[in-house]
């Protein structure tokens, strides 16, 4: 996963869904020199009452992207935001 | 220089522990008919008490230098014997940050070891865990339990790497759940605590995860706590849940257990407390009605004592009248 365009990650989950299991895997992608760079909020919900998991990623360039953890697996959010990320590094490189 | 016999290459890369063979029953009557008849029946052995195994190293399902049977094995022992199972994520933790943690970890609780005059802070464990094996431990930890289970006669090996235990990790026991499935899930890492000690628990969550409940040690306290190793590490760990009892507690619920104060004795000493105050109520409610009676009666013969004495003066009064 390209993480070098990211400035915010933020998830919320109850470790004791199986919905917290994309979340939480992505968060385990992010390298371990990353949170010099981005900011990574992480909070665990209670069981009770029930809250929806959410996983929003921040970029540079100011997109944001909430991820719907009902529908997507892991690989179909590392994917889009390697698509958003290969877009920005295109960019910058023909920005020079 | 080569090596004199010659050896294929095919043959060198096989292991050196060959797998076990399965005793067929003809390889048995073989080894019956290699016995002379001349001999005393009685020194031969019943076939069936022959075995093709030391004891000490009874078969396997895998082969048991593999390294996936005996993480299986080391936990499941871990399991069975940590009444406390903390389960963490770790998120990309570097190796210096495992060890500056580890080393704060366990200077913080030989603290608590001497503060409580326990030995426990040695046995304290921070390790990784690989998911998968731990859910199948897990799964031979809370059902294999063959004595219990229907026919157990037909167990001929009841250890946990045996085929019977494999056989069931992968048939019955998978159709229950036992809570923690969805904790279960990528980079693990655990904390195991040998004793139910909520002192040794309160540190390692103010260590590990802290909270506004369970604040981390002060600089002035821990100076190896704000090293820069420890304070990039922590923060990529995160609690999940835990295990406490074989059973899976919640985060709030396992926080609960770190914030019984005094720790075990102050929770027995609360107990006794309780229950004295209940005795003493009982006591007094079974004692009201006996002295009350007890009080009815007194004043009744009090009352009645006092009659005569009123009727001897009612009766010594219209004498005085008369007299008069």
């Amino acid at each position: 996963m390209i993480t070098k365009y990211l400035t915010e990650v933020t998830a919320k989950f109850n470790p004791f869904s199986k919905r917290a299991k994309a979340a939480r895997i992505f968060l385990s992608c992010i390298p371990a020199d990353a949170r010099a760079q981005m900011k990574i909020t992480t909070s665990l919900l209670p069981p009770h009452p029930v809250k929806p998991t959410v996983l929003d990623v921040k970029f540079k360039d100011g997109k944001e992207m909430k991820f719907d953890l009902k529908e997507l697996r892991i690989n179909d959010i590392v994917e889009q935001v390697d698509r958003h990320s290969r877009l920005l590094a295109r960019k910058e490189d023909l920005a020079g | 220089m080569p090596p004199r016999i010659r050896v294929a290459p095919s043959k060198l890369t096989k292991s050196p522990f060959p797998r076990r063979q399965i005793t067929t029953s003809s390889r048995q009557y073989a080894a019956l008919a290699q016995v002379p008849h001349s001999h005393d029946h009685s020194i031969i052995p019943e076939l069936s008490t022959i075995k093709d195994y030391p004891i000490t190293q009874p078969p396997t399902h895998r082969r048991p230098e593999l390294r996936k049977s005996q993480l299986l094995r080391q936990y499941l022992t871990t399991l069975r014997s940590s009444p406390i199972i903390l389960i963490f994520q770790h998120n990309s933790v570097l190796s210096p940050e495992w060890a500056a943690i580890r080393t704060v970890l366990r200077s913080s609780l030989q603290k608590v070891d001497k503060e409580q005059g326990t030995n426990v802070a040695e046995y304290i464990k921070l390790q990784v865990m690989k998911a998968s094996i731990l859910t199948a431990a897990l799964r031979l930890d809370v059902w294999w339990k063959p004595d219990q289970l229907p026919h157990p006669e037909t167990f001929v090996h009841t250890h946990a790497l045996s085929e019977e235990a494999y056989e069931f990790a992968m048939s019955e026991s998978k159709k229950k759940k036992h809570g923690l499935e969805p904790v279960l899930v990528g980079p693990i890492a655990v904390v195991t605590l040998p004793r139910m000690s909520p002192e040794h628990l309160k540190m390692v969550f103010s260590i590990l995860s802290p909270s506004p409940e369970f604040k981390a040690p002060r600089r002035a306290a821990n100076p190896a706590y704000y090293e820069r190793a420890v304070q990039t590490g922590v923060p990529k760990l995160m609690l999940l849940g835990a295990r406490v009892e074989s059973k899976p507690f919640t985060i709030e619920k396992v926080k609960w257990i770190g914030t019984i104060a005094g720790g075990l004795d102050g929770l027995r000493a609360q107990l006794v407390h309780a229950l004295e105050g209940v005795g003493a109520s009982l006591a007094n409610t079974l004692e009201s009605s006996g002295k009350s009676l007890y009080y009815t009666l007194d004043a009744r013969r009090d009352m009645l004592e006092e009659k005569p004495k009123v009727d001897q003066a009612e009766n010594s009064h219209p004498d005085g009248a008369e007299s008069k």
